[in-house]
């Protein structure tokens, strides 16, 4: 049986409810090693209060929200207990995520580890726990920086993609923002894609995340044609794409049929993005995107697609007992 | 908040580039006392206004990139490739020489003073180019374009002070000239932070790629595209 695998533990798909696919809830990247010596104008992603945290779940859950994909991996500060508490405090259920961020962010092994070594920490912090604790991790995630695939990330891609192969998470991607003019079709999905399925991976266990920035219709529509979750996870973020342009995409893409692709999320990761700080907070889509959307004439069938059908549908795996 | 980039994302994007001392230049801009030190130059013309705090982000964007590009320098001279400067420098004694807008600015640019000198760290071997400027682009009024096609070069590694005024421009004209150009923006000041990360935003184009100095030298030594 299928089963989605938050830190409280393992429920059923059906369970899951309205997802918010691509949120930070614990984060520190002043833990990754950028080797950067320049002063810096905006703030790093910073999310280390869950008091805070959880108070400003109190408006996503009362917006609907039921359940958040947490994709802070190990290296820049996760923590699977504190999501666990998070979870249990705010009625949130949240998927933790194993995998590797951006080269800068990885973890000190991986420098010399092997392919064959990274695959299986991930696979054991899926199977038995991570950070030290029993609390496992439902999904695993590939971070790109750099326009090509190459280097350590793509080895730490490789050993993501064979973990998907043993433990039927789903993967989801992350490509940087500097990057991204650099990139055919503004995001490196096809290429992610390339490198999974040459490790075996079905593109249909893949999510393409930060799809939504420098978009290209024609990019959206041939990921979706290859079976992968396309999401929208920067809703809100106005200075890659205006909320308007998002939701003329999505109608194009559910126009052509592909509305079991896509999933919403919003990508908070800094604090100035909570409300206390004047931020939009975590309820961003379920408040002001979604009354749009229906605007737009998307129907609840439709939107109940985008928030419960298919995240629980990509968040559920069968759970192998040796993988 | 940062900006909107619609037009820039109509562009396709150009193959990587590769970085050999056959296809590529270094070009450092202005890091000479005139731009690079609080007591001299740019420094001296906001102190005498009262306005020094003013520059307090510009100084310390000078400060990182001087530490930046001598890293920088190092390894295109380790790797073979051809060094060039500009440096903001009247050649005429009543600075006549200048184009008019650098003249009409009244702008101290000096005229063979020590503030004109570039900084020791960053100081150019016998074999380097220095070409003195009195324009924003140094495609104006020097012998750039003709060295550069004289050494077959189609790719300039840039940096250097004022970015926003000088280097975006220069790096635009190179690209207009159908140079490839890789602005190293942490080897760079611009006027403000916002200013520097404005210029990043907006100065990336077909041609025109940012990197910092640590994946220049990584695009050097073959590990980075």
């Amino acid at each position: 049986m299928k089963i989605i695998r938050t830190v409280r533990g393992d429920i059923a798909s059906q369970a899951l409810g309205v997802t918010a696919t691509h949120e930070h809830l614990y984060c520190d990247q002043r833990l990754c090693r950028s080797g950067l010596d320049f002063p810096g104008s905006y703030p790093k992603m910073v999310m280390r209060d869950p008091d805070r945290v959880v108070a400003e779940l109190a408006d996503f859950y009362a917006a609907g929200g039921r359940a958040i994909a947490e994709m802070t991996v190990h290296g820049w500060g996760r923590d699977v207990a504190v999501l666990k508490e998070i979870s249990e405090r705010s009625g949130v259920q949240v998927v933790a995520t194993s995998g590797f961020y951006v080269e800068d962010c990885h973890p000190e092994f991986v420098a010399d580890a092997s392919i064959a070594e990274l695959e299986e920490v991930l696979v054991q912090e899926i199977t038995l726990g991570a950070d030290g604790t029993d609390i496992r991790t439902g999904l695993l995630k590939s971070g790109i920086s750099r326009p090509i695939i190459e280097g350590p990330e793509e080895k730490c891609a490789r050993a993501v993609a064979r973990a998907q192969v043993r433990t039927g998470v789903a993967i989801t991607t992350h490509t940087s923002a500097s990057a991204r003019f650099e990139v055919e079709g503004g995001n490196v999905g096809m290429q992610h894609l390339n490198i999974f399925e040459s490790e075996g991976v079905d593109p249909t266990r893949v999510i393409i995340g930060h799809t939504d920035e420098n978009a290209d219709i024609r990019q959206l529509i041939a990921l979706a044609q290859h079976g992968t979750y396309v999401q929208f996870d920067v809703i809100g973020k106005t200075h890659w794409l205006l909320d308007e342009t998002r939701i003329d995409l999505l109608r194009q893409l559910v126009d052509k049929g592909y509305a079991e692709h896509l999933m919403l999320s919003s990508d908070r990761c800094r604090e100035v993005e909570l409300k206390v700080k004047g931020g939009p907070g975590y309820d961003h889509v379920l408040h002001d995107f979604v009354p749009r959307l229906r605007e737009a004439g998307f129907d609840e069938a439709l939107i109940h697609r985008f928030l419960v059908e298919n995240p629980a549908r990509a968040l559920a795996f069968e759970p192998h007992d040796n993988p | 908040m940062k900006p909107r980039v619609p037009y820039k994302m109509l562009s396709r994007p150009t193959p990587p580039f590769k970085l050999t001392k056959e296809n590529a230049v270094l070009l450092l801009m202005d890091a000479q006392h005139f731009t690079t030190s609080r007591d001299q130059g740019l420094g001296l013309v906001a102190a005498e206004r009262g306005i020094t705090r003013e520059f307090d982000e510009y100084y310390a964007q000078v400060d990182a990139a001087m530490r930046n590009m001598p890293r920088l320098l190092a390894a295109c001279r380790r790797h073979g490739l051809r060094v060039m400067y500009t440096v903001l420098n009247a050649q005429q004694p009543d600075r006549s020489d200048l184009l008019r807008q650098l003249k009409v600015s009244g702008l101290p640019i000096p005229v063979g003073s020590p503030s004109a000198d570039i900084r020791p760290e960053v100081a150019p071997a016998t074999e380097d180019l220095v070409l003195p400027r009195g324009t924003y682009s140094p495609f104006a009024g020097t012998d750039l374009l003709s060295v550069l096609r004289e050494a077959q070069a189609d790719t300039i590694v840039l940096a250097g002070m004022l970015a926003n005024v000088s280097v975006a421009p220069t790096a635009r004209e190179a690209a207009d000239r159908d140079f490839g150009v890789v602005w190293v923006w942490d080897a760079s000041a611009s006027e403000t932070l916002e200013w520097h990360e404005h210029t990043k935003t907006g100065i990336v184009g077909p041609l025109i790629r940012i990197r910092t100095t640590q994946q220049v030298i990584e695009m050097l030594e073959g590990v980075r595209s």
